[in-house]
């Protein structure tokens, strides 16, 4: 008889970071490649215009400018909750309710017409509450999967998946209901909000704002000195290595998961307000249906690639928006190629998948060493 | 038996072996040869490089330099499996077993993995008659989450001696057996050796190793000091060569307890009330304990091992719920009220697993002293990288940096490490949970007298747990004994005699 058995044992590492950028562009390189052979297999496209669509994806840069922002504030989100182990799958719905705390505040609130009058000199502080809400909304609406956990040992995992349809869904209502607009042509969506309350484009760079440029540095500089600086930093990391040792230093294990949580969902639920006072500019009915980009499910990625390291964030962020703007483009040259049944969309999520099958591979085993034994 | 061979035949030859890691170098030009039918031993201080040596013989670290020869031709191990295929198994400082499986499984599952296969039926049958056989009362149907640590490294013995190994390397597993289990597991390293297999037994036992090796290699800083013969064997020779030759035999004996005197009408700091706490499946671990402990008092706990040591333990820091009983720290009620309450009560925790109980494996050393005390807001990190190299020094932690993981630290150096930044922090009470396993003679010795100092001169009572009898004697003022979770008597150290404790302990 002969059996086959699989056998994985740890390797005893000589380094201590698990991910580089090297390992990040070793398997952009192999996942490009991969997904070409697979794409040609059903479609023939020639690799002239595969391979020139993926340069020139990364030759318009501008076009990668926006989601790179935006995951790399998502991404730094759940980054910060990994090293505490609190899986925060559900950064998508957090940053929809930055999106509601920030249009309430310049559209429906009383201090909206008081703090956007004509003259504008109190726009800046309207902006400012109008972010402060929608991290603070994005904060409870991660602080209650965090409670959860804490108290009640529900895995977190589940409750944010719900919760970032709830989050959908009361924005849609919302959109349908009493915050709809008037000046629609048609559409169910709200009207756009006050001119002063949007956010200041850069000159030159029509993609770029000032003020999330700032907040991306700001929230990259505070996450890297809450980590690695802090008091709170410490307790997350060990509660995320070893929550035992963090019980037994007399620490409370409970709180210190309830914090990592408002602190990821607070970054999150600014990435929201940014969002919609900086390009969106008003909320549209069918929300889930596309129109967050999926940033927030698109950001775990990002946070997987740069696991626990938030020096790899941005780099991840760029790898990741990348992928997802060359699927993208890819998408729009295949239509035609493909037979009937297959969609285009399945087939630009190819490259991604692969390109993060090959990462998670090649860290697998670097990490691990994977043996076929056959046994006679 | 024919796959092994005549006695005094080279197995395995070491050459030049070299092996730095960051900042260290571990293995500095090593060699060594293996014959059959040899038991060889490795001694040497914390860090001198033992258990480096061994990982690279069993395929789980590939040298920098130098090679290694089985049966005469040079062969590259790249894998534990490539070390398998060879006959070679190692047997790891710290048990290496599945927690959520049975005994069982895991043996079967290790079984399996080297190509040996047999009825699921049987083989059980085989791991009930080899635990009967070594005389060790492991359940093999119990997970292995519940069991001590000694009765994990028992099972990693069991499960060793069931494959047909042609070298086998023991790490450090077995400082803590009972001496009867012990006793056996020598006489099963013996029979291996009388088949013609090899041994290469890691050991900080400096007279065991000299008892039942036939030859002994002292490594030192990463060096072979010398290579020694059974004619050459002398105690005090081999503790010169392992600690320098301003070691003397007279250092441990000078640590032997100078009596002191307890004032009698002191109030407890610590006091246990007819406590009573359950494992993770319901039945009761400790029954009805009464304990109490005076300022400067060392109480020392002795039992077989899996007695209610480890509950023990974790009730005294507030790991683990008491049913029924209070628990009092220094006239406050404590009970239940966690590790919160009671460590800043001033309580600290030396444990025998400090990866899993004080320590985070992956954070630097700075990170983990800074894990010991409280602040708010930002880490003063210049203070704590300037105690960290402070507490590197005084206590000899062979760690490359401050900012090092303690994971990559060996397995003595943690233990350092973790004793390091408890006796600092302990200000009322110490527990202490079967420190010595992974520590050198010398380092036991230097911190068995710091206890007696502290409780001396800083009024530190101290509750020390351990499965070493002598340990406990040299430490105590009074002692307990546990056994199947129930203190079965009380004594002071001038008042008992070591025949009766030992006779309680089995009771
Ligand atoms: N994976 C690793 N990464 C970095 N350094 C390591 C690693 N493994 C061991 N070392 C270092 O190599 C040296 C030798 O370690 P080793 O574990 O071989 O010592 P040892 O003799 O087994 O000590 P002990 O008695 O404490 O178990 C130590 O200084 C240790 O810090
Ligand atoms: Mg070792």
């Amino acid at each position: 008889m002969v059996k086959i058995s699989l056998v994985v044992t740890k390797r005893y590492k000589k380094s201590v970071s698990t991910s580089t950028p090297a390992i990040l562009s070793l398997s952009l390189l192999l996942g490009l490649v991969i997904s070409y052979v697979l794409i040609w297999f059903f479609t023939k496209l020639d690799p002239a215009s595969f391979f020139s669509t993926f340069y020139s994806t990364l030759a318009s840069y501008a076009g990668l400018l926006e989601p790179l922002l935006f995951l790399s504030l998502l991404g730094t989100a759940i980054s910060v909750a990994f090293y505490g182990s609190f899986w925060n799958v559900g950064a998508e719905g957090q940053y929809v309710l930055g999106m509601l705390g920030a249009i309430y505040l310049v559209m429906f609130s009383p201090a909206s017409s008081m703090l956007l009058g004509s003259d504008g000199t109190t726009a800046g502080v309207a902006k400012l509450l109008a972010v402060a809400l929608g991290g603070f909304l994005g904060s409870l609406w991660s602080l209650l999967p965090g409670v959860l956990k804490a108290y009640t040992k529900i895995g977190e995992v589940p409750v944010m998946l719900l919760m970032n349809y709830i989050a959908y869904s009361i924005s849609d209502y919302l959109t349908a209901g009493p915050w709809k607009g008037r000046y629609t042509y048609g559409y169910i969506r709200t009207d756009l909000i006050p001119e002063s309350s949007k956010l200041t484009v850069i000159p030159g760079f029509e993609i770029l704002r000032y003020e999330v440029v700032a907040a991306v540095a700001i929230v990259f500089i505070g996450a890297y000195l809450l980590i690695e600086r802090t008091w709170l930093g410490l307790e997350i990391k060990v509660l995320g290595s070893n929550p035992v040792a963090l019980r037994s230093s007399g620490r409370d294990e409970k709180k210190t998961i309830v914090l990592v949580s408002a602190i990821s969902g607070f970054i999150a639920g600014l990435a929201g307000a940014l969002r919609l006072l900086g390009y969106d500019y008003r909320l549209a009915y069918n929300i889930g249906d596309g129109k967050t980009g999926f940033y927030g499910y698109t950001a775990i990625l990002v946070a997987w690639l740069s696991f626990r390291d938030l020096k790899l964030v941005l780099p991840s962020a760029l790898i990741v928006s990348a992928l997802s703007s060359f699927g993208y483009r890819m998408q729009m040259s295949l239509k035609g190629l493909l037979p009937p049944g297959v969609s285009a969309f399945a087939f630009s999520q190819i490259f991604i998948g692969v390109t993060l099958a090959v990462y998670t591979v090649i860290r697998i085993t670097k990490e691990y060493s994977v043996k076929l034994v056959v046994a006679r | 038996m024919s796959m092994f061979f005549p006695p005094g035949r080279l197995i395995l030859r070491v050459v030049g072996l070299t092996k730095r890691f960051p900042g260290v170098l571990a293995l500095d030009r090593v060699s060594l040869e293996l014959y059959s039918s040899e038991i060889h031993s490795i001694l040497g201080e914390n860090g001198s490089g033992k258990s480096t040596l061994a990982k690279i013989i069993a395929g789980i670290y590939t040298p920098d330099e130098g090679y290694i020869e089985i049966l005469g031709k040079s062969v590259k191990l790249l894998n534990p499996i490539d070390a398998v295929s060879y006959g070679i198994y190692y047997i790891p400082q710290t048990p290496n077993l599945i927690e959520r499986l049975t005994v069982v499984e895991n043996v079967l599952m290790v079984m399996r993995s080297y190509g040996v296969f047999a009825r699921t039926s049987s083989i059980r049958d085989l791991v009930v008659e080899e635990f009967r056989r070594i005389g060790s009362p492991v359940d093999p149907e119990a997970r292995v989450s519940e069991l001590s640590y000694t009765q994990r490294q028992v099972v990693e013995l069991v499960r060793a001696s069931l494959l047909r190994v042609r070298v086998l390397l023991v790490d450090e597993v077995t400082t803590y057996l009972p001496t009867s289990i012990r006793e056996r597991f020598y006489g099963y390293l013996r029979k291996m050796k009388s088949e013609g297999r090899t041994v290469l037994l890691i050991t900080h036992k400096v007279s065991e190793a000299v008892d039942v090796a036939d030859r002994v290699t002292v490594l030192r800083s990463g060096r072979v000091v010398r290579t020694l013969e059974r004619a050459e064997f002398d105690v005090d020779y081999v503790r010169r060569l392992m600690f320098g030759e301003d070691y003397s035999a007279s250092e441990l004996l000078k640590n032997a307890l100078s009596s002191i005197s307890i004032t009698e009408n002191r109030r407890a700091v610590v006091k246990l009330d007819r406590v009573w706490t359950a494992s993770e499946n319901g039945g009761p671990v400790l029954k009805d304990v009464e304990l109490s402990v005076k300022p400067g008092e060392v109480l020392g706990i002795v039992g077989i091992s899996g007695s209610g040591q480890r509950e023990l333990a974790e009730v005294l820091v507030g790991l683990r719920p008491v049913k029924s009983g209070r628990y009092y720290v220094d006239g406050l009620d404590v009970t239940n009220r966690g590790p919160e309450v009671i460590r800043a009560a001033g309580v600290g925790f030396i444990s025998e697993a400090p990866l899993y109980y004080n320590l985070s494996g992956d954070l630097s050393l700075v990170e983990n002293l800074a894990l010991a005390i409280r602040g708010r807001l930002f880490l003063p990190l210049k203070l704590l990288t300037s105690k960290t190299r402070e507490l590197i020094e005084k206590y000899g932690i062979a760690a490359a940096s401050p900012k090092t993981p303690v994971k990559v630290l060996s397995g003595g150096n943690v233990m350092r490490f973790a004793i390091a930044r408890e006796l600092e922090f302990a200000k009322k009470v110490l527990v202490v949970l079967n420190p010595s396993r992974s520590l050198d003679e010398r380092f036991v010795s230097s911190f068995t007298s710091a206890i007696r100092k502290l409780s001396q001169s800083s009024n530190l009572s101290v509750i020390y747990i351990s499965e070493s009898l002598d340990e406990v004697l040299r430490v105590s003022d009074s002692i307990a004994v546990i056994s199947g979770g129930r203190i079965v008597g009380t004594f002071t150290r001038e008042s008992v005699e070591r025949e009766v404790l030992e006779k309680l302990m089995v009771m």
